[in-house]
Formats: C-alpha cells, sequence, structure tokens
C-alpha cells in the first residue's frame, strides 16, 4: 500500500538480524569460544583480547560465550511463554467465538475483561511472587498474564469466519465439532496470529530481560542478558563495555522481530 | 469509517440524542469497572491463598520452635480456619474499610507503607507520561506531514530503536552518559526536580516513540478520509484541516492508547523505580516479593489495578466529554 520497498528492506534486515541471533542461539555451544560458567578470577575484568573476543566480566568470564548462550535463554523463555499464550488465548478464544452470545462466552469474555484490566507487568510481578522468583516461574507468570489479548482476537476471527460458506457447507455435511476446529478453524486463523506473535516475541524478550534485570528471573550463574545487566551495573564506570554488550544484545533481538512483526502487518494491511 | 459517519452525525442529530447516549455509555462504563474490581479482588484474594508456603511461617519467623498456642493464635489472627467465602468476605471488608492487613515482615499496616509510597509512583508516572506526550505529538504530527519524505523515515527509524531498547537500558544509559561520565544528574534516590529526570526520561521514550508510530498511522488513515477531501477541495487552511477534520476523528484510539500507556507505566515503573532506588509502591512491591510479604503483593496488585481503572475511565469520560458526538456514535458504530 504504501512504500512498498521502504517495508521489504526494514523487514529485510530484522530476518537478517533474526536468523543470525536465532543461530547463534542454536549453535552457541559450537561457536562460543569458552565455557560461559567457567570462573576465572585470574582474568577478572580483563578487556577484548584473543582468548576472550568481548573481554570477561568480574568473574572472568567469557563475556561472548555468555551473550551467545544467553540468546538461548532469552529466545528459550519467549518461544515458551508464546507457546503458554497462544494455547490458552486460542482455547479460550475459540470455545467463545462458537458460543457467540451464549452463556460460556459471556463468563469468558467477562473473565477476560477482568484480565485485561490488571496493567500485564504488575499481574506478573504478583504471580512471580506467589511462585519465588526463578526462571520457570517468571515464564509461566509471563504466560499467564498475556493471553486474554489473543483470545479477543481469536473470537472476533471465529466470529467472521463461523459464517463463511465452507463452514455451512462443513456443517451441513456433518463434520463433529472438533474435526471443525482442527481443519477449519485452526488454519484460518493461524496466519493472522502467527503476526501477532512474531511481533510479540520482541515485547516477551524485553519484559522477561526486564524481570531478570530485577533479579525475578534467571538465576546466577545461568547466563541470562538481563541479569548481566544487573551484575555489570556495578562495574559501569570502570569498565562500560561490560554492560553495553548485554544491552545491545537485548536491543538488536527485540529490534529484529519488530522489524519482521511490522513487515507482516504491512503486508497484511495491503491484502485486505 | 466511523468517524466519518460520527462527522456528519454530529452536524445534524439533535444535542439531546448525542447527550442520551453519552450518558448511557457513561454508565455502561462505570457498571462495568465497578464488576472488574469486584474480579480483580476475588483474583487477588485467590492469588493470596493460593501460595505456596505457609504464611504462619512468616507470621512467626521471629520466634524459634512456637508453641502450638503461638501457632494457633497465629491461625486465628490471620483468619485461616474458616470457609474461603467468609474468609473473602472478611478480606473485602477490611480492604473496603482501607485496611490491608499487617506486613509479615515488619508488623506495619500495610495501607500506611503504601499511602507513603504511591505518591512517588504517581509522580514518576505523571512525569514520565509527560515526556511521552511531548516526545509523541510532535514526532506523530511531523512524521505523518512528511509521509514518505526523509524527516518521516528519520524519525520512523528513530522510533523503532526507541522502542526496541528496554526501559531499564535506557536508564542506564542516561546513568552511563549523565550520571556517571559527567556527573550532571543524580543517579538515586528522590526528593527533587533532578532526580525525576532519569527515571521519567527511561520510562517516557519508549512509550512516546510508541505513541508516536500509532498518531502517524491514526492522521495517515484519516488524511484519505471523504470530508478532508472535500474541506481540501473547499480550500480549508491545511492546519485548520489537521486540527478540526483529521486530528479529532483520529483522537479515541490514541487516547485509549495514553490511558493503557499511563497504566502500563504504574506498573511497569517497578523495574525502573528499582533501578532508580526510587521509593515508590513498585520497588516496595518488588523488595516484598523477595520477602514473600504477601498482605504487601496482594495490596499493591489491588490499589494498581484500581488506579488504572480509574485512570482509564477519566481520560476516556474527559475525551467523551469534550467531544461526545466522536466518541459515543463511533463507539457504538463499533458495535
Amino acid at each position: 500500500m504504501k512504500n512498498r520497498t521502504d517495508s521489504s528492506l526494514s523487514m529485510a534486515v530484522g530476518i537478517v538480524l533474526a536468523v543470525l541471533i536465532v543461530s547463534s542461539a542454536l549453535c552457541a555451544p559450537l561457536i562460543a569460544p569458552n565455557d560461559p560458567l567457567k570462573v576465572d578470577m585470574a582474568h577478572a575484568l580483563q578487556k577484548a583480547g584473543r582468548e576472550y573476543p568481548l573481554g570477561t566480566d568480574q568473574l572472568g568470564r567469557c563475556v561472548l560465550s555468555r551473550l551467545l548462550y544467553g540468546a538461548r535463554t532469552s529466545l528459550g523463555a519467549a518461544c515458551i511463554i508464546l507457546l503458554i499464550t497462544i494455547s490458552i488465548g486460542t482455547v479460550i478464544g475459540t470455545v467463545s467465538g462458537l458460543f457467540a452470545g451464549k452463556l460460556p462466552d459471556k463468563l469468558l469474555t467477562a473473565f477476560c475483561e477482568i484480565v485485561l484490566a490488571f496493567p500485564g507487568l504488575i499481574l506478573a510481578l504478583v504471580i512471580s511472587g506467589l511462585l519465588e522468583p526463578g526462571i520457570f516461574n517468571i515464564i509461566l507468570a509471563l504466560g499467564l498474564v498475556s493471553w486474554a489479548r489473543y483470545a479477543r482476537v481469536v473470537r472476533s476471527l471465529v466470529i467472521s469466519i463461523r459464517e463463511a460458506d465452507y463452514m455451512k457447507a462443513a456443517k451441513v455435511s456433518g463434520t463433529d465439532g472438533l474435526h471443525l476446529v482442527s481443519r477449519h478453524i485452526i488454519p484460518n486463523i493461524s496466519g493472522a496470529i502467527g503476526t501477532i506473535v512474531v511481533t510479540d516475541i520482541g515485547s516477551t524478550i524485553l519484559r522477561f530481560a526486564g524481570l531478570s534485570f530485577i533479579g525475578l528471573g534467571a538465576q546466577a550463574p545461568s547466563p541470562e542478558w538481563g541479569m548481566m545487566i544487573n551484575e555489570a551495573r556495578l562495574y559501569m564506570d570502570k569498565m562500560p563495555s561490560l554492560i553495553i554488550y548485554p544491552i545491545l544484545a537485548v536491543t538488536l533481538s527485540v529490534l529484529a522481530f519488530q522489524l519482521i512483526g511490522d513487515g507482516l502487518r504491512d503486508r497484511l494491511d495491503g491484502m485486505s | 469509517m466511523s468517524g466519518i459517519r460520527a462527522h456528519i452525525a454530529s452536524n445534524f442529530l439533535s444535542g439531546s440524542i448525542v447527550e442520551n447516549a453519552m450518558v448511557r455509555y457513561i454508565l455502561r462504563k462505570i457498571i462495568i469497572s465497578l464488576l472488574v474490581m469486584l474480579g480483580v479482588s476475588i483474583l487477588t484474594f485467590c492469588m493470596g491463598r493460593l501460595a505456596p508456603g505457609d504464611p504462619i511461617d512468616t507470621v512467626l519467623s521471629g520466634i524459634q520452635n512456637p508453641s502450638p498456642e503461638e501457632i494457633a493464635s497465629a491461625r486465628e489472627y490471620l483468619g485461616l480456619d474458616e470457609a474461603l467465602t467468609v474468609q473473602y468476605l472478611k478480606w473485602l471488608e477490611h480492604v473496603l474499610s482501607g485496611d490491608f492487613g499487617h506486613s509479615y515482615k515488619t508488623g506495619n499496616p500495610v495501607a500506611h507503607e503504601l499511602s507513603i509510597r504511591l505518591p512517588q509512583t504517581m509522580i514518576l508516572a505523571f512525569s514520565s507520561a509527560a515526556v511521552m506526550l511531548i516526545i509523541a505529538f510532535p514526532l506523530g504530527i511531523f512524521s505523518a506531514l512528511h509521509h514518505n519524505r526523509f524527516l518521516d523515515h528519520a524519525i520512523r527509524f528513530f522510533n523503532v530503536i526507541a522502542i526496541s531498547v528496554p526501559s531499564f537500558c535506557i536508564g542506564i544509559l542516561l546513568v552511563l552518559v549523565l550520571g556517571v561520565k559527567h556527573k550532571f544528574l543524580p543517579v538515586m534516590g528522590s526528593g527533587s526536580i533532578k532526580n525525576l529526570i532519569m527515571p521519567s526520561l527511561s520510562i517516557g521514550i519508549g512509550a512516546g516513540a510508541g505513541l508516536a508510530r500509532l498518531i502517524r498511522s491514526q492522521i495517515l488513515t484519516f488524511a484519505e478520509a471523504e470530508h478532508v477531501t472535500a474541506a481540501r477541495v473547499f480550500g480549508v487552511k491545511s492546519r485548520t484541516i489537521l486540527r478540526n477534520d483529521i486530528l479529532k476523528n483520529a483522537m479515541p484510539p490514541i487516547i485509549t492508547n495514553i490511558g493503557l500507556l499511563i497504566g502500563g507505566m504504574l506498573g511497569g515503573s517497578a523495574i525502573i523505580e528499582t533501578l532508580f532506588s526510587w521509593p515508590g509502591a513498585g520497588s516496595y512491591a518488588v523488595s516484598a516479593i523477595y520477602a514473600r510479604d504477601y498482605p504487601v503483593i496482594q495490596a499493591y496488585a489491588l490499589v494498581m489495578s484500581a488506579i488504572y481503572i480509574v485512570i482509564n475511565i477519566l481520560i476516556e469520560l474527559s475525551y467523551c466529554v469534550a467531544i461526545p458526538s466522536v466518541y459515543v456514535l463511533g463507539g457504538q458504530n463499533e458495535k
């Protein structure tokens, strides 16, 4: 619709960045120059050199290796969080959409409204507070807070395709409910859901890093960007690079998925 | 479409119809909010009861090897022996009279502790909101006016970067440049305007960039509307068109988003408050999480969602009162 080449370019940049980040997460054990957990006090806070390409942290651990393994933690966490989110959102949204206007729909819609009334981060804070800080609990907390938005979208999508001719045909020919959902509804809404998911990968990485930063997520010594940023704060004046690298890592990953998401949305808008 | 219809409708409909619709709209909003608050309170209460770990241990943490009598009195103090519904109603009664119980950790009334810290969080949220608005409107409007020219590209580039840097990272970069290198601003604490600058910028920049994107796309959408073209044909000044025909109709989603963003700031400020040692409710809640101080966590969740809901409804209502035709009719057309 708008400037096509412009949006394609930024999407291409996003895809290249995302491929780099995902592959460094996948290949971390192969490409990391050192063990991310190996403490070596003799070489603490070293500048970039041959053995440690990005230098070492306060415990003499290799910063580059920790960043690479950190990509695993962040992306892995984001994937699980979004998987939880989509699963709950799709189930509730589909049920709600199929029963649109009836009691189950009204109850579920009301429940969604209540969950949406909680600012997401507060709810995540509260859940993680009740569950004890830790990486799995924060994943669970973040997974449980953002499904309501998906449920809303899925509900309206289901309602809009419920009246489609192929749905009527399927119903008339006696297709049972489960088959209807798995063969006709889910495949038809997956494109729209996928677009939101891609955009949300960025904000999920961002939230996860934020909660790890204040110590509620990943726990030492496992390598995680938000926690690395927090640990590096003490050495900010002596060695600013120590804090800059993980900040760059978070920013670039969020940027990558943001650009891809924007591009996908532009394309969908252009099609409709 | 709804905007155009509303625009035309506002010129033909008599005032009373609009007013009636408005009152109904406001009432509906308020009733929904009350129901939502009730739901929030049930959810919060359940979360407190579902929490793992025995709250009795926390209450008695000061006493070594507590006797059965001490445990029994602690159970009674916490009201753990009654039915869940009775517990909820009692709890709700206390909460409504402003009693959130006592902090497990310090023994002080939670309401008192929270009331000291809440104003700090509000100050931070509103100054962050100011930063956000100061950034968002000029950027969004300039970007749209220079659609697809250099300035538009530059602003959009800035926006997408600013959205991608987490707020606490913006905070750290600010500390690095203004606090550590040049000792220009204090890096922690509160009390003066200077203390407020870095935390507000950290929260406001990203939110402002996100809002600027929405403003831009909203303006561009309405710039193609028929009544705008008509106004152009009639030779209305472009500044007047922007104000009267485009911005007015483009505002409802923007306003709604501002409400959501301010709500997000109240919640998201927990991280920034912790970073800058800002003595607000967020950093208080974070330290309560470490101490497993459930009454504090519960009170925080309840109060913050109440504020969030109230802010959102106030913002919508203020707009509804300012330009009723667009809002009420626009809102109805969506249904």
